[in-house]
């Protein structure tokens, strides 16, 4: 089958069709179909949302921008693979995770490479060198800071296994049977490693509630 | 490693699990008046919550945005991706002792497209429109143009680039200036996937009639795939690169963009 004829299956009545009210599933099946526009919709859709995501895992802005294009290339690239019996949030997620467990993957086989010690050069004594703590203290957290880098600070200390099913919940509010389709862990071990991570998030973020360095507005 | 408290008690342990369920609606109603019970008594575990619930909403409260240009790197990766992937499909099949070398050869020419895609200007053309999102790239420019070098250049200061036998259509750099902002920014980013024509037309009038000083149009009297997108700039200086072909706007606005002459410099 053509892909105009594909296209006339999806618009049987000929009639013109709003493509920013269509729901991500009928848009991607348009895409299939040759519709590539169609497409732009969904990264105008989901660019916040996959990017936040990514921000959260990664703490690095351009890293996260880069992965986020990443998986919609690949996403359109693959998008023949696609079915919808699942959603389309949940499998552009899929990619996304997979793409950082990989940079996460990438990460561990080439540890940086840091000597404690330096040499003061005549070859005779080592001293120990102080290691800069990235953590965010106090005198940084200045009243005003950018609460956005606050928090991105905070959540990359959450470790990685535990950080993935945390954001997608927390900050992405996917269910817990989307994030066990994006990460394909067992749904106990979803609920586990939230769990886990909230633990881990409360005794960072605490402190700076206690502080007053960061305050929840309550209407977000 | 577990950083719940070693000394917290078994009440306790079990309560957590229960608030970290209860946050996402997956609690029965037994589980849930127990929990209520045990944190009515018990500070650190309401605390827990209260903690747990002003973190979820500082967490959903900031939200940080991709840059502009999100999208046109999206069509770029797509373009690029769907190229590598011809290029593999096209790939003579070799056996024994000749393919290692195919392969190599097909990798290093990769490269060397790949290098040509970023370092080319001329092959900067991808389409904010959904229109062309996936069009063919035009022609390979055969005349590099060398990219302008914005770093010392200051805001509100007009640069300006000849395009003259390369293989653009009209290529403006146009300064940083609050005064041109919507002019320049919201005609294009409005709506990304479609970008109105119109008010791209009109800016390419305004600029033809130099009622825009800070913005020249530099035409090298040739018609090129219709592109409107704007360039990452350094230093506060943003560059747009503007491109316009017959079949995607009115005539009349292209003989009056395409044709138009050197505008004189308002300095």
């Amino acid at each position: 089958m053509g892909l105009a004829e594909k296209v006339t299956m999806l618009d049987p009545d000929r009639r013109p069709v709003d493509r920013t009210a269509l729901s991500d599933e009928d848009l991607m099946l348009r895409v299939q179909a040759g519709e590539k526009s169609c497409f732009d919709i969904l990264v105008t859709r989901y660019k916040t949302r996959l990017f936040n995501y990514l921000l959260r895992l990664v703490s690095d802005p351009d890293l996260a921008e880069e992965l986020a294009q990443d998986a919609f290339v690949r996403a359109y690239v693959n998008a023949d693979k696609y079915r919808t019996i699942a959603r389309f949030s949940t499998w552009l997620y899929t990619i996304a995770t997979n793409l950082v467990r990989n940079r996460y993957r990438q990460k561990k086989r080439r540890p940086p490479v840091l000597s404690l010690f330096f040499s003061r050069g005549d070859g005779e004594e080592e001293i120990a060198q102080d290691i800069a703590d990235d953590a965010p203290n106090p005198e940084e957290l200045a009243v005003g800071e950018d609460l956005e880098r606050l928090i991105r600070e905070v959540t990359e200390q959450i470790p990685e296994r535990y950080r993935i099913p945390f954001v997608l919940r927390e900050v992405n509010q996917l269910s817990y049977e989307e994030i066990r389709a994006v990460t394909g862990l067992k749904l106990g071990t979803v609920r586990s490693r939230i769990n886990r991570a909230r633990n881990h998030f409360r005794r960072l973020i605490e402190p700076m509630l206690e502080d007053g360095l960061i305050v929840p507005d309550n209407d977000a | 490693m577990s950083f719940e408290s070693p000394s917290l008690n078994v009440a306790c342990r079990r309560a957590r699990t229960w608030i970290s369920r209860s946050m996402d609606d997956d609690l029965d109603e037994t589980s849930r008046l127990r929990l209520n019970d045990h944190i009515a008594s018990c500070a650190e575990c309401e605390r827990h919550q209260a903690v747990l619930q002003q973190g979820r909403t500082l967490l959903r409260g900031a939200e940080a945005e991709p840059s502009d240009n999100f999208e046109w790197k999206v069509q770029l990766g797509i373009q690029r991706a769907l190229r590598e992937r011809a290029a593999v499909e096209l790939e003579p099949r070799s056996t024994g002792f000749w393919r290692p070398a195919m392969s190599s050869a097909a990798a290093v020419a990769l490269l060397v497209v790949g290098a040509g895609w970023f370092f080319l200007p001329g092959q900067e053309s991808t389409s904010v429109g959904g229109a062309t999102f996936a069009d063919p790239m035009p022609r390979v420019a055969s005349t590099p143009v060398e990219q302008p070098d914005l770093s010392g250049a200051i805001p509100g200061t007009p640069i300006e680039i000849d395009a003259t036998g390369s293989d653009f259509g009209i290529r403006t750099v146009g300064s940083f200036d609050e005064r041109f902002r919507g002019d320049l920014y919201d005609p294009i980013r409005r709506d990304a996937s479609t970008p109105d024509v119109e008010a791209v037309s009109e800016l390419f009038r305004k600029m033809a009639r130099g009622t825009m000083p800070g913005l020249r149009p530099v035409a090298d009297g040739r018609r090129w795939p219709a592109h409107a997108r704007t360039m990452g700039g350094t230093r506060g200086v943003q560059v747009l690169n503007l491109q316009i072909h017959g079949s995607k706007m009115p005539s009349a606005v292209v003989d009056d963009t395409m044709a138009v002459p050197e505008t004189p410099d308002p300095r």
